[in-house]
């Protein structure tokens, strides 16, 4: 909450004489101030990361029971083992390709069919409801359906994460194409631009946004998809090593599943964190994120 | 003469508009109606055509598959087992991730050397924990509570920071300087001008709840809506496993326009964004 408010200096007007003096010190003061802000937060965030480590170390096997809580050297311990015979990425490709192939067909599938929707405002209107009614059933519930429907391969696990994509991608971009400005659409057309010209000059430009933030946001949800469906039936991928973790009550390998898992969703984040920054003619666009 | 037939004109125009309006809302209720009704005959009648009908029943067979649970009894338990999950892991987390916000936003940096740790956590997909919590706390009501829980807490969480985060330092430093304490500048500041995400906040995240019940339900459970699809579905009776989807879904949007009609009364002037 404490912002250190940078001292005004009028833009374009040259400041001389004493108030330049105190002008220039207040700078300098300022400069160091902020300096032992940063370092500060640097040091108490390395101390509480430490403190927490070490309690987490200490705490078990004296006052809580490792099953519970493991430790952190058990839970590196399982995650060296699991790359040493292999398993992680023998397990993680099957998760990620599930992801990939699961987050490309959905968004495809979105865009393809929210696009025609999005500029025909009755047709939408007419389809409006039962997309709502399909996106209100929580997308988890769908998964012992897709298990049922394509075995326990990798395609459920595919469509599932195509299922947690395609709604998010979907609403975004309908909603992208809705908010083109109308004025904007009428005077090209007047001035003559062919149906390509506008689509290309003024209807992408504005949906675009939309679109790019929603699928920045639904690679970890595609993740999130194949991952339930690997919880609820399957023979490998990391939802696969985690849950055959649980069942052996091994709580460090669940918990060195669960950090996998976030290591990949933080990296996809990252990764995908300057897709939002492509476009620089609009700001940033509220997103609607969905409920998974 | 032009002022006597403007009136005339203007009347006439009103009139073919609100006919056109009438056509128009006509075309799009009957398009509705004729997309649902068509879809429900194919599914029923069409479908064995090209899917064989053990894969996705038949409209009827999924109401008699309802009905038939409604009769015996099982659906009401397993519907209650689920929504005393949801529920109440919906109010708890709600409840944890306000006084969790603002007891960390009391700290003069609490925030501000916690963040890194916070969005870490916070990107952590909350339904890796389901095995976790299952193995801790059994099959019975808890891990349930606490994954749905867990789904609403940091949703919660984050839009309560971000909303107090936001409000205008000046109303703050007035309030300050007029003699408000900790308990007031909280209740008659804050609170009322983070509002607005919070309720965002509050009014998306009975679906998660939700989300965070069923799974635990699918991974290891004895009763509620998603052990009951994940049976049927081990039985391949795919009409109770729609049946269940369907309830499912009545319920999230039942719940949502009661929060909604709540929300409306309780705080009008809330807008309708969410930050997290």
């Amino acid at each position: 909450m404490t912002a250190v408010d940078e001292p005004i200096a009028l833009a374009g007007a040259p400041v001389e004489g004493p108030s330049a003096a105190v002008l220039r010190d207040e700078q300098r003061r300022h400069r160091t101030a902020r300096r032992a802000n940063s370092r500060f937060l640097l040091l108490a965030r390395l101390a509480s990361l430490i403190g927490f480590l070490v309690v987490w170390e200490l705490a078990s096997g004296t006052i809580v029971r490792p099953f519970f809580i493991s430790s952190p050297t058990a839970v590196v311990g399982a995650l060296a083992e699991w790359i040493e015979s292999g398993e992680l990425w023998f397990h993680g490709q099957f998760t990620l390709l599930a992801t990939f192939l699961g987050y490309i067909s959905g968004s495809l599938a979105a865009i393809a069919i929210a696009w025609p929707l999005g500029l025909m405002p009755r047709a939408y209107r007419i389809s409006e409801p039962y997309f709502l009614i399909a996106y209100s059933v929580p997308a988890v519930a769908m998964g012992p359906v897709f298990i049922l429907w394509f075995g326990l391969g990798l395609t459920p696990k595919v469509v599932l994460a195509a299922y947690f994509v395609f709604f998010i991608v979907f609403v975004n971009t309908v909603t992208g194409f809705q908010q083109v400005p109308q004025g904007m659409v009428n005077v090209t057309r007047v001035l003559g631009a062919s149906r390509v010209a506008l689509l290309r000059t003024v209807i992408l430009p504005s949906a675009l946004p939309y679109i790019l933030a929603a699928l920045r946001i639904t690679l970890p949800a595609a993740m999130i998809g194949a991952v339930v469906g690997e919880f609820i039936a399957s023979n490998r991928g990391i939802g696969y090593l985690t849950r055959a973790a649980a069942a052996e009550y091994s709580t460090a390998g669940v918990i060195a599943g669960v950090v996998v898992m976030s290591a990949i969703v933080l990296t996809m984040t990252l990764l995908l964190r300057p897709l939002g920054h492509a476009l620089r003619w609009q700001q940033e666009v509220k997103v609607n994120r969905g409920t998974v | 003469m032009i002022a006597r037939a403007a009136p005339r004109v203007l009347a006439d125009v009103g009139r073919r508009y609100r006919a056109q309006l009438r056509v128009d809302r006509a075309i799009v209720l009957g398009g509705i109606a004729a997309v649902g009704i068509g879809f429900l005959l194919f599914w029923q009648f069409g479908s064995g055509y090209i899917v064989n009908q053990r894969y996705i029943s038949t409209p009827v067979d999924v109401a008699g598959s309802l009905v038939e649970r409604l009769g015996s009894g099982d659906l009401p338990r397993h519907v209650g087992a689920t929504m005393i999950a949801a529920g109440g892991g919906y109010l708890i987390g709600i409840a944890v991730g306000l006084i969790g916000a603002f007891a960390l936003l009391m700290t003069r940096r609490g925030y501000e050397v916690l963040e890194p740790f916070l969005l870490a956590f916070y990107s952590i997909p909350k339904i890796a924990l389901a095995p976790l919590f299952i193995m801790w706390f059994g099959l019975a009501l808890t891990p349930k509570l606490l994954l749905a829980a867990l789904m609403v807490f940091f949703i919660v969480f984050m839009n309560t920071v971000a909303g107090v985060r936001a409000v205008d330092r000046g109303l703050v430093d007035v309030a300050r300087v007029l003699g408000a304490g900790r308990l007031q500048l909280i209740r008659r500041i804050l609170i009322p001008a983070a509002a607005p995400s919070i309720m965002a906040a509050i009014r998306v995240t009975f679906a998660r709840a939700m989300v965070g019940a069923i799974l635990a339900e699918f991974i290891a459970s004895r009763e509620g809506l998603g052990y009951m699809i994940v049976r049927a579905a081990r039985q391949f009776d795919i009409a109770t496993v729609f049946a269940g989807v369907v309830v499912i879904a009545v319920l999230v949007m039942l719940v949502n326009t009661a929060i909604r009609l709540v929300e409306a009364r309780l705080f009008p002037w809330a807008s309708r964004t969410v930050e997290a």
